[in-house]
């Protein structure tokens, strides 16, 4: 209530200045911007709001004062975040498992994008001088159990090469790659629901600052690659269906994986701008101590 | 004022108990403590919403969105009657403490 005290020691606007609507958008606007916050905790929160501005205008506080005291009342968006967090993890550990699947997939739609678009490109250039079938091993050596499978294919049927790539990119790797993705997934949603008993100082760097998103990404790109190699190496020793390739794998790893590196941070950076903006709204527009 | 790992602990059969009356939506309930408590109780409002979900999640209470004469949309709580139960062994347990602190802090009068 320290932030309340403050406020009525600082001179007041004039009321014709003070857009209750406005004020109220940008409330609402930083509870969605929270992980946790479920929309029906959010409707509650307002109806509250409400009820104790409604209960302080009949006691004659003006619209102004009424919903800054009320904000104040209700608590900082934050910190109301972390106490239904504590309550029940459950909608941020889905919402973390369904950002986590979203970069993921963007990454493999991007990976195979890039080795379609790069294997059509040398299409088109070995088209040039020749109709016989072709054999695309410049495309990325570092991955040839992708390319392999186009080696005896004439160059009619590579024109939809790029589908084929999202293809491979989705299904050639898809069991390393969905143990990798399970084992980051699990881990991060682990950590994002422990935020006392864990990491006090974890839990405000990732939802406290301005660049937990980002961090978070590039973390999360190391952590795929990591656990990605950590378990296709684990599923072909157990499958054994490629013996032979996990050397030249593990040779192309850093090559390769890294220049995926830029379009997957592209997309994690894209999926975490979307809240990383809203909460844009209340740096900027925090006049209160309210909001402290 | 009440310590606040003390208020944390005590927010669930407080709950309990003023569901147990009939039932009530948050606001109301925060004035509620807030009276009983003579302002003792500081709860923050915000904060109890996340025990009420928790109480709901466990079965003991459940919940209705229904619009006040206010015109404004309420979600009101009411005990189930696991939750009487609930509420019951709370009762035992509270008053155990109670009573052995009681016995520790003025053993003669409780002799007597």
């Amino acid at each position: 209530m320290a932030g309340c005290s403050q406020h009525t020691l600082q001179p007041m606007e004039p009321a014709s200045e003070f857009d209750l609507n406005r004020s109220l958008q940008i409330w609402r606007e930083q509870l969605a911007a929270q992980p946790g916050l479920t929309p029906e905790a959010r409707q509650e929160l307002e109806s509250h709001l409400g009820e104790t501005m409604a209960d302080l205008r009949q006691r004659g506080i003006i619209a102004e004062e009424a919903f800054w005291l009320a904000r104040c009342r209700v608590g900082p968006p934050e910190r109301l975040a972390q106490e239904f967090a504590k309550a029940n993890p459950w909608p941020l550990w889905r919402k973390w498992a369904l950002w986590m699947a979203t970069s993921i997939l963007g990454m493999w739609i991007i990976q195979g994008t890039l080795v379609g678009v790069s294997g059509l490109l040398t299409l088109i250039q070995l088209k040039t001088y020749t109709d016989l079938p072709v054999v695309v091993f410049k495309v990325s050596p570092n991955r040839p159990h992708v390319l392999s499978r186009y080696a005896d294919q004439t160059v009619p049927k590579m024109a939809p090469f790029w589908l084929q790539g999202i293809r491979d990119a989705l299904w050639n790797d898809s069991v390393g790659d969905v143990l990798g993705a399970l084992i980051v997934i699990c881990v991060t949603a682990w950590i994002a629901c422990q935020p006392e008993r864990i990491s006090t100082r974890l839990w405000r760097l990732v939802f406290g600052s301005k660049g937990r998103f980002l961090l978070i990404g590039a973390l999360s790109i190391f952590a795929v690659f990591l656990a990605e190699s950590w378990s296709e190496t684990v599923t072909k020793e157990w499958l054994k269906t490629r013996p032979d390739d996990w050397i030249a794998y593990f040779n192309g790893w850093s090559e390769s994986n890294f220049k995926l590196m830029g379009p997957s941070a592209l997309v994690l950076l894209i999926t975490g701008l979307i809240p990383s903006g809203k909460r844009q709204i209340r740096q900027t527009s925090s006049v209160s101590p309210a909001s402290v | 004022m009440i310590s606040k790992d003390l208020v944390a602990a005590s927010a669930r059969p407080l709950l309990l108990s003023i569901l147990a009356d009939g039932e009530s939506y948050g606001y109301e309930i925060i004035q509620k403590v807030k009276d009983l408590s003579g302002g003792r109780i500081a709860w923050s409002d915000g904060m109890l919403y996340p025990v009420l979900h928790c109480l709901e999640r466990e079965g003991l209470i459940e919940a209705e969105w229904r619009r006040a004469d206010s015109g404004r949309d309420r979600k009101y709580y009411r005990l189930k009657n696991s939750g009487r139960k609930a509420l019951k062994d709370e009762r035992n347990q509270w008053l155990a403490v109670h009573n052995t602190l009681c016995n520790l802090w003025n053993p003669q009068a409780n002799s007597t």
